[in-house]
């Protein structure tokens, strides 16, 4: 056997053997994943995310709607995990409650789904055609980060702009003349 | 016989560690190896600058330390006492943010000599990599370290930052098929995650995690550094101490004239207009508001990756040559970059976006500058009068012709999603299930446009109705009572289950990820009906017919015709190219003195 081919096997057989031992290391290595969010259960490193919870529900009632189209900004408090004393940090959700156009009352975060930003009621199609070049067909929210333009009369429909879907929507429990926000739809960071 | 394969895998194996080995042992991390360059160029000092520059950052860090309060109520605070109370302390400051400003510069600069001068030639392509995380460290430090101060842009910039990573949950890998699976890892959310500390918001664990992040990046590579230059004794800054001065004088002129910027307390209920990062994501800024987020976020990630591999390709396609002049692919290809860069920047600046005129202007540019070096450096290569070089060159046009090949195919589907505004997965699902269907036409044909008709009568009866997975199946149809159409949807349940192709086996392997309703696909129809392909291929053909959907086919602009034309040119060029330098023939000598012009290759 010439010199070459033992070399060749010798580099051949190094390289399989290698294959084990580095699969070996990585599992050795996992729980290190664990160490950067300690709330991953062990042998799951894909696991899912640490969801928020909410606080006390906010309250509106008919009245507070005269007429389609009114839009009342509100907070809406959520509390997130963190590892402070108390175990978590309440953020203020900044949201829309809206009457729309049918008469049903709906409810959104402002938080962007796009990247976060804060996004703005605007009523008037013109000052949306002119604000974030894009004429809608009536009022809608619009983000001036990225120009998203979202149309509340279709359930928040993207309708320009690179968002990938409409608002996070609250949550509204009807209980005889109010109407209570109770929760928001997952995802997004605050 | 089985020792020649083995003896060939190894042969392969030790041949392709000596090709690492060669270029672990030409690596150049900060131009150590052109000092005597350095003395009379200024641009192969860069590197040492570079270093210099770490050292005083890193300084002026320790004093930084001193004084800075890592705490939500007091990092704000404590940074306006840095700049207002200490003695020197605005300067130092100052020294800290505008060198890092400078390492991100030289590093810059950097690059673009090594891409000019290809000082990555021969076999030095890892120094670009090398250049390329020093300059994506500098960055990541600087990313880090505006979040410190607590204000209004660094709050609203670590949002962005922490938000994109969560589009990679979303990343179109055969539509729905993957799609559970896909979601199912949770990468983008866990990477989210572990980069803020805690649950989905920017708390008091984001700031310690970016502080020791901050810190961690500066020094571990620093010493990794200081260790290898010890270990191969090689001067570090091959700078006089009057050049150092200057250096350092620099920065101290520029903190002293132009104090380090403040900013608002950050508030998480007022977005800042317009919402602006560190100077040098700017650019990338200004793509996130043209492109779909998951795609933003995919060409952020091939950005870096096509820095890394485009020395590799210039070396295959031009060889050892280093006039900058004679690699026009490469000239085009970085100055298209740099432009790209500095204009963005400049747009988000002031502000300017209209998302719905601006996209073809920056497709046709980028398209354009790079179909312009391609079919320069095509022209020099038929003007070659080297035929050894010529020939040499024939696999780079080839190279190039795939090029203009993949442009044509980027064109194709993009007319077909500019026409009908749908995304390039469920486009090419649409014509996945029109080839099978075309492929087993004899078998399925029938079946295949019954169950055509049945899923668009479906879609009428109800717009929901496109998780057909669950919707036909039997024992699904019996929880849900009475649903809308179920004869319908019976009838769509019995001709996928009974409808055979000779290529169902191959569907019958794929696993279906989600055990219930069915473990496995039935056949052909069962596939592309649970998947939704068959839908697909409806909307496609329904919004490409006139007059069936109401705005749709939608026109592609006037200016994209440019670049999708641009696409089989430069790729029929470029086979032209590949032909002719195959063909050049080596004259004999007995040929020379034949013809009478020896170096035309013959007919």
């Amino acid at each position: 056997m010439s010199e070459q081919a033992g070399k060749s096997r010798r580099i051949f057989l190094q390289s399989i053997a290698a294959i084990p031992l580095a699969a070996t290391l990585g599992l050795l290595a996992s729980p290190l994943l664990r160490y950067l969010r300690p709330t991953l259960k062990p042998l799951d490193v894909f696991g899912a995310s640490d969801q928020p919870l909410a606080e006390e529900p906010v309250a509106f009632t008919d009245k507070d709607f005269p007429e389609p189209w009114t839009c009342i900004p509100f907070v809406f408090k959520q509390s997130y995990l963190e590892y402070n004393p108390e175990g978590k940090e309440t953020r203020e959700i900044p949201g829309f409650i809206v009457k729309t156009g049918a008469g049903d009352v709906v409810a959104y975060s402002r938080i962007c789904p796009h990247l976060g930003c804060i996004f703005n009621f605007v009523k008037d199609p013109a000052e949306c055609a002119k604000g974030y070049n894009f004429k809608p067909a009536g009022p809608v929210f619009a983000c001036p980060c990225h120009l998203s333009v979202y149309d509340i009369a279709q359930g928040g429909k993207v309708v320009s702009g690179p968002a990938p879907r409409p608002p996070r929507q609250f949550t509204l429990k009807k209980e005889g003349e109010e109407y209570k926000v109770v929760s928001l739809e997952a995802g997004g960071i605050v | 016989m089985a020792q020649a394969i083995i003896g060939s895998i190894g042969g392969f194996l030790s041949e392709a560690g000596d090709w690492v080995k060669t270029r672990f042992a030409n690596l150049d991390i900060f131009d150590e190896h052109y000092q005597t360059e350095a003395k009379t160029n200024p641009f192969y000092a860069l590197g040492s600058i570079f270093y210099l520059i770490w050292f005083i950052v890193m300084a002026t860090g320790c004093l930084l330390i001193m004084w800075y309060i890592p705490t939500k109520p007091a990092a704000f605070d404590s940074i306006l006492r840095i700049q207002e109370s200490i003695p020197f302390g605005g300067i130092i400051r100052g020294m800290h943010k505008y060198g890092a400003d400078a390492m991100i510069i030289a590093a810059t600069m950097r690059m673009y000599r090594m891409f000019m001068m290809a000082d990555y030639k021969p076999g030095k392509e890892f120094n670009v990599a090398v250049c390329f995380v020093s300059l994506l460290l500098a960055m990541y430090s600087g990313l880090t370290g505006y979040l410190l101060i607590w204000n209004q842009r660094a709050y609203w910039a670590t949002k962005v930052f922490a938000t994109f990573p969560t589009y990679m949950d979303q990343f179109p890998l055969m539509g729905d098929y993957w799609q559970p699976l896909v979601k199912s890892m949770h990468m983008g959310w866990n990477t989210a995650e572990a980069l803020l500390g805690s649950g989905a918001a920017i708390t008091q664990e984001t700031i310690t995690r970016f502080f020791s992040i901050h810190l961690a990046f500066s020094l571990i590579p620093l010493i990794l550094v200081e260790l290898y230059f010890y270990k191969n004794a090689q001067t570090r800054i091959s700078l006089s101490w009057l050049k150092r001065s200057i250096v350092i004088l620099m920065l101290v002129a520029v903190a002293v004239i132009l104090p380090a910027a403040q900013g608002r307390r950050s508030d998480p209920n007022v977005t800042p207009l317009p919402i602006l990062s560190d100077w040098y994501f700017l650019g990338l800024y200004q793509m996130y508001k043209y492109l779909e987020p998951v795609v933003a976020t995919e060409i952020t990630m091939l950005i870096p990756l096509s820095v890394v591999s485009l020395p590799f390709l210039d070396s295959w396609i031009t060889g050892s040559e280093k006039d900058i002049w004679k690699r026009p692919l490469v000239l085009t290809i970085s100055l298209m970059g740099m432009l790209c860069w500095i204009v963005f920047s400049f747009l988000i600046i002031a502000n300017i976006a209209n998302i719905h005129n601006d996209p073809p202007y920056w497709r046709l540019f980028l398209y354009t500058f790079i179909d312009l070096g391609i079919i320069w450096q095509l022209f020099l290569m038929l003007q070659n009068s080297d035929i050894m070089q010529k020939i040499r060159g024939a696999n780079g046009a080839l190279i190039m012709a795939a090029a203009g090949a993949v442009q044509t195919g980027v064109a194709i589907a993009y007319y077909f999603m500019a026409r009908t505004e749908m995304f390039l997965s469920p486009v090419g699902q649409g014509f996945v299930y029109l080839s099978t269907k075309m492929l087993t036409w004899p078998f399925a044909g029938k079946s295949c446009q019954e169950a055509e008709g049945l899923v668009s009568q479906l879609i009428k009866v109800n717009p929901e109705y496109w998780n057909f997975n669950t919707l036909i199946d039997a024992e699904n149809i019996r929880k849900m009572g009475a649903p809308a159409g179920e004869d319908l949807l019976r009838q769509l349940a019995h001709l996928c289950h009974t409808t055979t192709t000779p290529i169902d086996f191959i569907f019958q392997l794929i696993p279906t990820f989600t055990p219930a309703p069915h473990a496995c696909y039935s056949g052909m129809l069962d596939f592309m009906v649970n998947n939704r392909w068959l839908a697909d291929f409806i909307m496609l053909s329904n919004r490409l017919t006139p007059n069936v959907v109401a705005p749709y086919p939608v026109q592609v602009p006037d200016l994209d015709l440019l670049w999708m034309f641009a696409g089989p040119l430069v790729m029929l060029f470029g086979l032209y190219t590949w032909f002719s330098c195959k063909r050049a023939k080596i004259p004999t000598v007995k040929q020379a003195q034949v013809e009478s012009k020896p170096l035309v290759p013959s007919t």
